[in-house]
């Protein structure tokens, strides 16, 4: 059965999600390369670790920045974690340089993130193709 | 939707770049604009540009834009031409304070802002295809 609810189906989908995310933090950090006292953010680097094992132990691969706090007990408050919607986006803490105005953000580092963002994405996005055409071989179709 | 709103945020960025670059263009074509000495007649004041990042309702996203434009309160520059018509007594000319230099590595920074939040664009559209082809 392909839904949702698929270990493999899920991760791709939170790593897609992720990407589309980070791809709206970093436009942010270039459109802002000259704004005063802006400080460049970047998302929280989720937990591939912890979600691989999960997906590959056959629960729905959880998909959560590394760090971060969890519910293992249902008597722990949901608080104000950040569910499937949302990766946290943080000023980053490795500033390279910090121009006279106050702002960090480097145009280059920022572009090469960008390049990365959109290959991790078509990575995601290819192997999603695969999966659906395997699915559709499975049900007789091209 | 993610990538729609980087679209606008890398458009806005472009937007207040162009604004920059018009800026630094009115600099550069008054430079020439001189003045005299006793004030009657005042030269061309360098003009900044500064940006800000302000919530724009519409997509919900903090985007940026242009703070306000303001003037460069420095020096003129006073050189000595005595030939010149708005010369005085002792042959000098106020010359506009724009720097040349600076107005183009002012036009180059603007350029390459320009040319990155064009290409946060490109590599969004090639996320987004991507992502439609999956329905191919």
């Amino acid at each position: 059965m392909m839904n949702n609810d698929s270990p493999l189906m899920n991760m791709l989908t939170q790593s897609m999600r992720y990407n589309a995310q980070r791809q709206s933090v970093l436009a942010h950090n270039i459109a802002n390369a000259d704004t005063p006292s802006y400080r460049a953010m970047d998302l929280n680097k989720p937990d591939f670790e912890t979600m691989a094992m999960g997906a590959a132990s056959g629960k729905s691969g959880e998909f959560r920045a590394a760090g971060e706090l969890r519910m293992t007990n249902n008597k722990h408050m949901g608080g104000t974690l950040a569910g499937a919607s949302g990766f946290r986006a943080q000023e980053i803490r490795d500033a390279q340089e910090i121009t006279p105005v106050g702002n960090n953000v480097v145009l280059e580092q920022e572009m090469a993130k960008v390049s990365d963002t959109g290959a991790q994405y078509s990575i995601s996005s290819s192997l999603m193709k695969k999966f659906t055409t395997m699915y559709r071989g499975a049900i007789g179709q091209r | 939707m993610d990538l729609m709103d980087t679209m606008h945020i890398s458009a806005a960025g472009m937007r207040a770049q162009s604004e920059r670059l018009k800026v630094v263009s009115q600099n550069i074509a008054n430079a020439d604009a001189v003045g005299t000495t006793n004030g009657s007649d005042a030269p061309y004041r360098r003009k900044t540009i500064s940006f800000k990042n302000a919530l724009d309702r519409e997509t919900g996203a903090n985007m940026v834009r242009v703070d306000k434009v303001s003037v460069d309160r420095s020096d003129f520059d006073k050189r000595y031409d005595p030939s010149h018509p708005y010369a005085d007594a002792q042959g000098y000319v106020l010359y506009p304070n724009v720097n040349p230099i600076m107005e183009m590595m002012d036009m180059r920074e603007a350029r390459r802002g320009y040319e990155a939040n064009l290409n946060v664009i490109e590599s969004s559209k090639s996320m987004l295809t991507q992502t439609v082809n999956l329905l191919r």
